[in-house]
């Protein structure tokens, strides 16, 4: 189904695919954008190659898997006959060390050895021993064998036949072939004798009596050279073919066709091996032990753990294919070149004429009315080339006709058909009546050029004069806006000094609250002293009280001094001691009275003074009070100062402003009359240019008249 | 006038020793004139202490005052010695002087002093003192504080009770 699908429907699809892409192409005019002979080209191309391209694929795919198939096929006739081959004759060897074991003579001979311990000293079993000889000699020869060995149950070699008189009585009991043999008949692996010196297998089977006592074993020693001799048959197998056994080590145990000297030598790790080595047969594409891609077959080899491969190289057999591509690439590429050529040409037949008339269309359209196409052609460009000669034919007989009108000739006419040829006729009417129109014209022209003359040169007098004012109101702005400049300059100068006075002011304002500050504490301090006068007053006053109090107690120390006195008195010259004492007492009174009195004097000045204090110091604080107030109304009159000066530094700043508007202004009257000057006289200057002009065109008028006057109307 | 010295010296022993022998005298201001009163006739001085006026007595009674307990008839001085009315300062006092008929108070602006004045410093008081007066003074003297009568105190207390 997957083979139907790659062979047909693949195809099919990308013709089909191809052709509409072309029919779109061609539908939206993708393709006409190249040249005729490209284009034909394309299309060509893919309406011929495209299908042969896709049915060689098809071919080339049908081929392929059938060429496979064919080789699979003949791998596995190969290999299965010559396993056959091989299976038969390993069968052959078995069933033959079967019959020598079961022979009378050779149970004999292992039977005396083993049970009568007999050996050829004995005359009677040395000539049996040498009948067995004789017989199995024969049975070898004629067979092929390499030898045949009798071997008794204790594992010693007894008998040989092919005089290796060295391997008599060697002990192979604790071989692994032995102990299998004693059981059934076994094949051991290819190996190497160091007796025979050549590679052998041992079929080995055991013998038993009539009592199925097991007497000893059969040993049957083959060489592989003929079977090696079949496998090296090549029929069937081509230039890489070959067919060859391996064990179950994946050892090569037969010659190879690529590897001399290979046997139980290489090794052979292969896909096929290892199938092989699971007990099936099979088919497969793999790499080989050279590490070349194969085709292979694999058969397993009955008794042996062997497997036979019949390989060939991957490249011989698909030989056929590669020449049957490079015959479809050599066809195809002959093919396409072909269609190209045929493109080529049938393109450059078409496009011949064309460009012939392409040329001739390029000439007319750059001016050169001389040519016509020659070539002859009696398809629809031949139509169209013979409507273009008589269309370029119809050009030349107008163009003739305005090289006559371009001489100043108005008096012939074109007689040739055409909308283009009517035209040219009116032309010429219309011409001829403008001639006459231009010629009144001139006349007319000629005459206000001379009046628009005497005109301009009385105008470009007035702007003579009329710059030279100009000029002087120009100078007096320039004056204005210097003097204006300098009234700037000494205004800000006053600015200058008002802002220093402010300064001043302001420094004198602070002086004055300064002022204020001090007085006020003086006024403090001044307050403060007087309180402490207040209470030094009344602390005397408390001195004058504490003073009458000693005065009282003076005058009633003295009272009691005076009755004393009395008492000592009226106690005669007993009292006159105590007298004394008591005027003494008397005369401390007074003395103490008298101070208290002075001291009273004294407290009371103190109170009159502190009164005075108190006076003047109330005074002080009433003209500090009056000292503050004057010190605040110089700050109030600093304060207006400082306004007034304010006032003035503003108004000082507005007349510099104004100053310099006027300068500016000034200077724009002066750049306008400037300017003015300027334009004047450029007035004068182009009217003296336009008086030219006039005369000019006064004398291009008449020149006018005199070029008119050729025309032939 | 001699014979009122001789009055007073009849008290006084005479002879040399007599010249030496020292009086004690009470000073008193009344006025502004000072007079003495013997220390030997005062009782005590005491502090004028309510005085009770008492009506219908003479001019010169001031009227009663209690001392320690005792009611004591003052005398205005001043009264007695014509020098107007006793007006009480601060430096009042009353002398309480001892008489046949008991203790009598006599006002005085000030008591000044108590002098010790020698017999021959006595002198006989000067005629230039008014005759109404002159009977009461027995003597002068000078003191520290001025020349200074000594009252006979006793004559003129009983002149008037007389």
């Amino acid at each position: 189904m997957s083979d139907m699908y790659w062979r047909l429907v693949i195809p099919l699809a990308i013709i089909l695919a191809f052709n509409v892409a072309l029919f779109v192409l061609i539908k939206v005019k993708i393709i006409q954008r190249l040249k005729l002979t490209k284009n034909l080209i394309i299309v060509l191309l893919v309406v011929t190659l495209v299908p042969i391209l896709c049915t060689s694929f098809a071919a080339q795919r049908t081929i392929s898997s059938a060429t496979y198939a064919g080789i699979c096929e003949k791998l596995m006739a190969v290999g299965k006959t010559r396993s056959l081959f091989l299976n038969e004759k390993l069968e052959a060897v078995k069933v033959d060390a079967e019959t020598f074991a079961t022979n009378w003579i050779a149970i004999e001979v292992l039977r005396r050895i083993s049970f009568e311990k007999k050996d050829r000293s004995d005359p009677d079993f040395n000539a049996l021993f040498e009948r067995a000889e004789g017989h199995f000699n024969r049975s070898r020869v004629a067979k092929g064998y390499d030898d045949i060995m009798l071997v008794s149950a204790e594992g010693k070699i007894m008998l040989t036949c092919s005089g290796h008189k060295k391997e008599i009585g060697l002990d192979i009991s604790e071989e692994t072939y032995f102990k299998t043999g004693m059981g059934k008949t076994h094949f051991t692996d290819l190996f190497y004798n160091k007796f025979a010196e050549k590679n052998l297998i041992y079929v080995i089977t055991p013998c038993r009596d009539l009592q199925e006592k097991f007497i000893g074993c059969v040993i049957v020693e083959m060489d592989m050279d003929r079977i090696y001799d079949m496998l090296s048959d090549r029929e069937g197998l081509g230039e890489s073919g070959e067919t060859y056994l391996v064990n179950k080590e994946k050892l090569m145990v037969s010659e190879s066709r690529f590897a001399r000297d290979a046997i139980l030598k290489t090794r052979v790790d292969t896909f096929g091996v290892n199938e092989g080595l699971l007990g099936r047969s099979g088919v497969a594409v793999y790499n080989d032990y050279r590490n070349f891609p194969v085709i292979g077959s694999w058969h397993p080899v009955q008794y042996t753990n062997w497997m036979l491969l019949a390989e060939i190289d991957q490249k011989e057999a698909f030989m056929p294919l590669r020449v049957n591509r490079l015959n479809q690439i050599i066809l195809i590429s002959a093919t396409a070149v072909m269609v190209i050529f045929i493109a080529v040409f049938s393109a450059l037949a078409t496009v011949k004429p064309v460009r012939e008339l392409i040329a001739v269309a390029r000439h007319i359209g750059e001016g050169k009315l001389d040519q016509e196409v020659k070539i002859q052609c009696h398809d629809e460009i031949g139509v169209l080339i013979n409507m273009f000669n008589g269309m370029v034919r119809n050009m030349r007989l107008l163009a003739e006709q305005a090289a006559v009108i371009s001489r100043g000739d108005l008096t012939t006419s074109v007689d040739a058909r055409g909308d283009l040829a009517s035209a040219f006729n009116v032309m010429g009417d219309s011409l001829r009546s403008l001639i006459r129109q231009c010629q009144e014209s001139i006349v007319r022209i000629a005459s206000a050029s001379s009046q628009m003359m005497s005109s301009f040169e009385e105008q470009s007098s007035g702007a003579t004069e009329l710059s030279a004012s100009v000029s002087e109101i120009t100078a007096t702005m320039e004056e204005l806006s210097s003097s204006a400049k300098q009234v700037a300059m000494n205004a800000e100068s006053v600015a200058k000094i008002a802002e220093d006075s402010e300064v001043t002011g302001q420094q004198g304002m602070e002086s004055v609250s300064e002022s204020v500050h001090i007085m006020e504490e003086i006024k403090k301090v001044t307050k403060n002293s007087a309180d402490k006068i207040l209470s030094l007053s009344e602390k005397s006053q408390k001195i004058g009280d504490v003073l009458g109090i000693i005065k009282e107690i003076a005058g009633e120390t003295h009272l009691l001094a005076l009755n004393a006195s009395i008492e000592a008195s009226a106690a005669g010259e007993f009292g006159k001691r105590f007298g004394v004492v008591a005027s003494e007492v008397r005369r401390l009174a007074e003395r103490t009275k008298a101070s208290a009195e002075e001291i009273k004097n004294v407290v009371s000045e103190i109170q009159v003074s502190t009164n005075e204090s108190v006076l003047s110091t109330e005074q002080s604080v009433k003209n500090v009070e009056k000292g503050v107030d004057v010190v605040q109304k110089v700050g109030r009159s600093i304060e207006s100062i400082l306004n007034l000066i304010e006032r003035t530094t503003d108004a000082s700043r507005q007349i510099v402003m104004a100053t310099q508007q006027q300068q500016s202004a000034t200077a724009q009257v002066a750049g306008t009359m400037r300017e003015i000057s300027d334009v004047v006289k450029q007035t004068a200057l182009s009217l003296k240019q336009t008086t030219a002009t006039v005369a000019e065109l006064n004398k291009m008028a008449d020149d006018f008249k005199e070029v008119v006057r050729q025309f032939k109307t | 006038m001699g014979d009122k010295r001789s009055h007073i010296i009849q008290d006084i022993p005479e002879g040399k020793e007599a010249d030496a022998e020292i009086f004690q005298f009470i000073g008193i201001r009344l006025e502004k004139e000072i007079y003495g009163i013997e220390v030997n006739k005062v009782k005590e001085v005491a502090k004028p202490f309510q005085i009770t006026p008492i009506p219908g007595t003479p001019s010169h009674i001031m009227g009663l005052m209690n001392l320690h307990g005792e009611i004591l008839c003052v005398v205005d001085l001043k009264v007695l010695l014509a020098m107007g009315t006793a007006g009480s300062t601060e430096n009042s006092k009353i002398i309480v002087v001892k008489t046949a008929e008991g203790p009598v108070g006599v006002f005085c602006d000030e008591v000044i002093d108590i002098f010790d004045i020698m017999k021959k410093d006595l002198e006989i008081p000067l005629s230039t003192l008014s005759s109404a007066m002159g009977e009461y003074i027995k003597a002068q003297a000078q003191t520290r504080c001025g020349l200074m009568g000594i009252l006979d105190i006793e004559k003129l207390l009983y002149k008037q009770e007389k």
